[in-house]
């Protein structure tokens, strides 16, 4: 398991949180479960980095914010994708993609 | 987008504070329900999800940051503190602002004056590819040299234009002399001259002028159907054509203006010339286009004294590329002069601001060690004071632009008594705006700074403790060097107002109680031939000889002070030396020099029927053309010297031993000077009483000229008005700053008396005499007095030799006089400003001074 979201590359917790969020709204706790839930517990997020990325990402105008109700019956801000955070997102899937491509051939031939 | 979300973050962080505890407090109870269902009890699963969660408020300060412009929070926090701090002493408040604003005001309102005269754009289309060029060192060609460049096709556009030209203007039975522009008819369409009413002149145009805002509305009562009517001018109906805007600035620059434009006469005037250059060149691409021009104008055109290929300058309408000439260089050293002591004065008003800051600092030490011990670091009060500061120095600058606002425009309303018309359209823009604020951060910084890191290392506690007299202290030093600043401007002052005093008085070498000129402007049109002006003349002539008080009269081509002409180059003398000199020239009639009161020291004047080619020379000329002996009968160029006069001034009051040759006014009337006739009148008794009799007399004669006659003593227009500009500028600055250092001064001796009224106490106390009391106040002001002195007096002495340039020759700018003047006017503002306090400390009651512990 990974110690800590510092360990993740650089600008992939946005594009984690973006692809989790492509399936749907969530609110913030159900966010970090499911990252950590669809990679085997390999990745956490940590709160303390979770709330000021998802802030960032309302500032930015990648997502949407609004109050709900969650599966447990609780009052939750649940969080969804805009056009622009959907566009973002397929940005960031080829750029990441691309510097995984990149990485690989480096590991490989280098 | 982004900051626009983050502005309506500013509004609702309320909402986002609750908002975000309730997302917390969710994560928190999803957490500990999970943990329970592994196995956990509640309360236990509870405290893991909280201590796993971490810190909530290091959490909400992260996340608020994603929101915030951070230093915008801080400098709202810090403003409003620092608005409150400020509102609680208005007293200060007000002392501080009113010191810069009269800094700021006296800066901007120069700077405004500086970009106004120097550097305003004329009203055109498009002013980086239009130019003004001269061919053969020319200021002015003919229109025959006009036409021919416009034809060379060089150009896409070639226009010209007379900038001191004058028309009668015939209204109502009256003629009145009116300013005049003569322009090509290509020139309004070529620059893109604006208007504001009706049309410019345009290409065919005849009869036909535009006339200013200020004419339209002063003398044609702002009619607005006005385009069409016809005027009367120089004899002939004139169409107006249009009205041009009230801030038009005509090409000629320099704030240099006219009642009309008309088209320019097709023969016998001159005009400068302006150029439209293709779009994107350069000036040197601009001179080798002229220079090609002018070399086929030689071969065209020759003439007999001077190639036009010569001396070929292209010069921009705007900004910088003005002072490419000589005689502007002159001007603008005067303006960067001007600016320099504007700058100083700004640095003497705030360093009256720095020094209430740091007596106020002083008083607040409890106060920032309160906030200190509450864990404010030293960055943070730091910037405290800063913002205090700058807010002190936004409040001054706004109320200095105030000031700047008035005062620019009073004097774009001052008329100068010049023979041209200079308007100025000062007003504010984006120059003076950024100008100001550059002013305002600057000032904050110097004002700020010093107290600011004094305060914040506690030092004034020592300062407190330590009050001993004699010490330097930081206030004292920021004083001493006030006094020596304002000792610099001061003795500019005293420079400039002395030079406006010896101007004033300087002796011009000839009567100006007695004499007056009459210049009596005849419609060109009513006077074809060469004969009927001359008749005219005549007719006037002896008109004007056969007035009651009249002693004697004398024809001339230039008005003394008024006007000039200068002729320079290599002359040849009898013994076939050539020689080059420089010299004024003028053509006057028979008794000229007994009309003006110039003693003839050899030989005579012309007399009624003189030949061609005598002519009379004074001193100087004599001596450096001919050396010793005398100089009657030899000649210059086949000229005979018949005369030789005393020296006098011709033109400006710094005309010191200034050659000067005159030839005889008689067969060529009025050449050269547009149909003006002058004479030189000498008279009994005072010339004023004489002025409206001799005018109506010779209106009758032709009741469409235009009549002047003004006595000599109020007709050094031209000769005074650098001094007169300069002496009031620099006078106004001088006496600023000397206000400006005695507030200085009180403030600090007052602050000094206050701390030290248990001393003072004591000493009354124990039989100290009001005597003694008074040396107390006085000897500290003699002390800061005397050191700033000292050193502004050393530096003064220095910095202002410079200005010897801008001085009429009498004054120097090392004569003690002056440092005199300036060390009185210092003792006299010192001594004023130490009255309050010393009076507060003879006040002093030891009984009540010393219950104070």
């Amino acid at each position: 398991m990974a110690q800590s979201s510092s360990e993740l590359l650089p600008g992939t917790l946005f594009l984690l949180i973006l692809r989790t969020l492509a399936g749907g709204p969530l609110h913030g706790y159900a966010i970090a479960k499911r990252i950590k839930e669809s990679s085997k517990d390999l990745l956490s997020v940590e709160e303390g980095s979770l709330y000021p990325a998802l802030n960032r990402m309302l500032v930015k105008g990648w997502l949407a914010a609004e109050w709900g109700v969650s599966e447990t019956n609780r009052k939750a801000r649940f969080y969804k994708l805009t056009p622009v955070g959907r566009k973002e997102l397929a940005r960031a899937n080829s750029e990441f993609d691309r510097m995984i491509h990149g990485i690989q051939l480096v590991l490989k031939n280098a | 987008m982004t900051w626009w979300k983050k502005l309506l973050f500013l509004r609702n962080r309320g909402q986002f504070d609750a908002d975000l505890a309730e997302e917390m407090r969710l994560h928190i109870e999803e957490r500990a329900a999970e943990l329970s269902r592994a196995g956990l009890t509640p309360t236990e699963a509870l405290r893991r999800a909280r201590a796993e969660f971490g810190s909530p408020t290091s959490l909400r300060e992260r996340t608020r940051l994603e929101w915030q412009f951070s230093w915008i929070e801080d400098l709202r926090s810090d403003l409003r503190y620092g608005a409150r701090t400020l509102a609680a002493s208005p007293a200060f408040f007000f002392s501080a602002v009113l010191s810069l604003a009269l800094g700021v005001g006296a800066n901007t309102t120069l700077f405004s004056l500086t970009t106004e005269f120097l550097f305003a754009e004329p009203s055109v289309n498009n002013s980086r590819s239009l130019w003004r060029v001269r061919v053969g060192g020319n200021s002015h060609v003919g229109i025959a040299q006009l036409r021919f460049l416009q034809e060379a096709k060089l150009f896409p556009g070639v226009a010209g234009m007379r900038e001191d030209g004058e028309v009668n203007w015939r209204i109502n039975g009256e003629t009145r002399p009116l300013q005049a522009m003569r322009v090509s008819d290509n020139l309004f369409s070529m620059a893109g001259i604006p208007v504001a009413l009706g049309r410019g002149i345009l290409p065919g145009d005849e009869d036909t002028v535009v006339i200013s805002d200020a004419m339209w509305r002063s003398k044609l009562a702002a009619d607005p159907t006005v385009v069409g009517r016809v005027l009367e001018i120089d004899g002939r109906p004139h169409r107006i054509a249009g009205v041009l805007p009230p801030d038009h600035r005509s090409v000629a620059g320099f704030g240099l203006s006219a009642d009309i434009y008309a088209p320019v006469r097709a023969t016998g005037s001159s005009v400068m010339l302006f150029v439209r250059g293709p779009e994107g060149a350069d000036r040197s691409a601009i001179l080798e286009r002229l220079q090609f021009g002018a070399r086929r104008m030689d071969e065209a055109m020759p003439e007999r004294d001077l190639k036009w290929a010569d001396e070929n300058v292209v010069e921009g309408m705007a900004g910088i590329d003005r002072f490419k000439s000589r005689s502007m260089q002159g001007v603008g050293g005067f303006f960067a002069m001007l600016m320099i002591v504007g700058g100083l004065l700004l640095l003497i008003a705030c360093i009256n601001v720095s020094n209430l800051v740091l007596a106020r600092g002083s008083a607040r030490v409890q106060e920032f060690a309160v906030r200190a011990s509450l864990g404010a670091g030293r960055g943070r009060i730091v910037r405290q004071l800063l913002t205090e500061t700058l807010l002190l120095t936004a409040a001054g600058t706004m109320a200095g632009l105030v000031i700047n606002y008035f005062l620019t425009r009073a004097m774009n309303h001052v008329q100068l008594d010049l023979p041209v018309l200079i308007v100025l359209h000062m007003a504010p823009d984006w120059r003076l705006a950024a100008y100001a604020s550059l002013l305002a951060a600057g000032t904050a910084l110097v004002v700020g700074l010093l107290p600011a890191i004094r305060i914040s290392r506690g030092e004034l506690h020592g300062a407190m403790k330590n009050p001993i007299a004699g010490r330097m202290t930081l206030r004292r030093v920021l004083v001493v060097a006030q006094v020596a600043v304002s000792i610099v401007v001061l003795t500019a002052a005293v420079l400039f107002a002395r030079n406006l005093l010896a101007s004033v008085a300087a002796e011009p070498g000839f009567d100006l109680d007695r004499t007056m000129f009459v210049r009596v402007r005849l419609v060109p049109d009513s006077y074809k031939s060469v004969e009927a002006k001359a008749s005219m003349a005549e007719r006037i002539e002896r008109e004007l000889e056969s007035a009651q008080g009249v002693v004697s009269v004398s024809a001339t081509r230039l008005i003394p002070f008024n006007d000039d002409s200068t002729r320079g180059g290599a002359r040849r003398r009898d013994d076939g030396e050539n020689i080059v000199i420089r010299h004024h020239s003028n053509r006057i009639g028979p008794r000229y020099f007994a009309t003006i009161g110039v003693p003839v020291v050899a030989g005579r004047e012309f007399t009624a029927n003189e030949p061609e080619n005598s002519i009379i020379v004074n001193e100087s000329f004599a001596r450096n053309f001919f050396g010793q002996g005398s100089a009657i009968g030899r000649t210059v160029d086949k000229q005979t010297v018949v005369g030789v006069v005393r020296d006098s001034k011709y033109a400006y009051l710094n005309d010191h031993m200034r050659p000067a040759m005159f030839e005889p006014y008689r067969t060529r009337l009025g050449e050269g000077r547009e149909s003006a006739l002058i004479w030189m009148v000498r008279t009994a008794g005072d010339p004023a009483a004489l002025v409206n009799g001799l005018r109506a007399r010779v209106g009758e004669l032709d009741r469409s000229a235009a009549v002047e006659i003004r006595p000599m003593r109020n007709a050094l227009g031209i000769a005074l008005m650098p001094s007169q500009v300069a002496g009031a500028l620099l006078g106004g600055m001088g006496v600023l700053g000397l206000l400006l250092t005695a507030v200085g001064v009180y403030g600090v001796l007052a602050f000094s008396v206050a701390r030290r009224i248990r001393e003072i106490g004591l000493r009354v106390a124990l039989g100290a005499g009001p005597a003694s009391v008074m040396r107390l106040v006085l000897r500290e002001c003699g002390l800061l007095l005397g050191i700033g002195l000292g050193i502004g007096l050393l530096i003064a002495f220095f910095v202002t030799r410079p200005l010897s340039t801008f001085l009429v020759p009498d004054i120097s700018t090392n004569d003690p006089v002056t440092y005199l003047a300036v060390v009185l006017l210092i003792a006299a503002a010192g001594t004023a400003a130490s009255i309050g306090p010393a009076r507060r400390a003879l006040r002093v009651d030891p009984m009540v001074a010393l219950r104070y512990e």
